[in-house]
């Protein structure tokens, strides 16, 4: 087997043996994601960006402890998670993500941000970021980090019944955008 | 209440919009980030040091350096058990390296002789009693507390509040506010 077919478990056992090239590895393939779950949900790229770094610190410094009962996305978004809430705590204005108030960090789209905005996706992206906190981070875990209605409960600590209606509710507000854009 | 739950066509072609807006979302972390966690990682996947393999468990000597003179006299003049005091060899020892202090904050980085600066106390009269001769006494505390100031002043001007500036008690009289005679 490849290393790029690897597992994620496999790849992470390697590195708590010290095989920094399965780290790398790792890295790539959830980086795009872990970035979209913490941007998405923070909506400010500096502090998506700090975040990021954490949870990719802690990840590495947990690799030797780190016991493949679960699978690898599971406990990677789990700590994403909890960083952002951490941060969000820390920051002292909101306690929650229903009322976080995002900071208007729109200093003025370049280029291409610019056409893509112009374009239904980026409204579509745009649209998606209105969406109420929890069942956007709902909805972001699950198609981000592939999770199923009951990983995504443990991990943001809701019942398996509001997990599953606030993901009903995102993507049922996301078609009713999607037609507003169309 | 009474919708109709979505069906999964359409729960699929709301992900598969998102899919392709992210897709075309401009937005990634910054390859600082990226670089920062690559080296963190390869940092804490570098194995340990060991000792080699030369130095067997049975030559003590190879890993413990000496007993040190200076602990034995130590020792000696406060008349206490003498045991000698090993220190773990980790780099070639050179005469003229200074030491590593326990608490290089509270030292004076104008010492060479490694005298502890002590924490500055409140301001307290000399001692009056016993044998000793008053005007001694008051000599001998001039003198420490000028030699604290000036390492105080000197080194640690920031850090160290001065013995000079020890904040006063107040009279109860000025904690009540004014009265008003009628």
């Amino acid at each position: 087997m490849t290393a790029a077919g690897e597992s994620d478990e496999t790849l992470m056992a390697r590195y708590g043996r010290g095989d920094a090239a399965a780290f790398e590895l790792l890295y790539r393939r959830h980086e795009m994601r872990i970035w979209r779950y913490l941007e998405r949900n923070v909506r400010n790229r500096a502090t998506a960006d700090e975040l990021m770094q954490e949870v990719w610190f802690a990840v590495a410094r947990d690799a030797a402890r780190y016991e493949p009962s679960a699978k690898f996305t599971t406990w990677l978004f789990t700590i994403a998670h909890n960083r952002m809430i951490d941060s969000i705590r820390t920051s002292r204005r909101q306690t929650s993500l229903e009322t976080l108030e995002y900071e208007a960090e729109d200093p003025g789209p370049g280029p291409l941000a610019e056409a893509v905005a112009r374009d239904q996706a980026g409204a579509l992206i745009r649209a998606f970021e209105t969406l109420p906190g929890e069942q956007r981070e709902a909805f972001l875990l699950q198609i981000e980090g592939d999770l199923s209605v009951e990983e995504i409960a443990a991990i943001t600590q809701s019942s398996f019944e509001t997990t599953k209606s606030r993901l009903r509710y995102a993507r049922a507000k996301l078609r009713d955008l999607l037609k507003e854009y169309a | 209440v009474n919708e109709v739950p979505p069906s999964q066509d359409s729960d699929d072609e709301a992900d598969d919009l998102y899919r392709r807006a992210s897709a075309l979302d401009p937005s990634r972390p910054g390859e600082a980030v990226r670089r920062r966690v690559l080296e963190h990682a390869a940092q804490l996947a570098s194995p340990p040091r060991r000792w080699p393999d030369s130095c067997s468990r049975r030559n003590f000597s190879c890993r413990m350096g000496p007993a040190r003179p200076c602990c034995l006299t130590r020792g000696h003049c406060k008349r206490r058990p003498l045991l000698p005091q090993h220190r773990p060899r980790t780099q070639h020892p050179c005469p003229h390296r200074r030491p590593q202090l326990r608490h290089p904050q509270r030292r004076c980085p104008q010492h060479r002789c490694l005298r502890r600066v002590r924490w500055p106390r409140p301001h307290r009269a000399p001692h009056r009693e016993s044998g000793g001769s008053t005007r001694l006494m008051n000599r001998r505390f001039l003198r420490r507390a000028s030699r604290r100031r000036a390492c105080s002043s000197r080194a640690l001007p920031s850090a160290m509040p001065r013995l000079s500036r020890t904040p006063r008690r107040q009279s109860p009289r000025r904690m009540h506010p004014p009265r008003f005679r009628a």
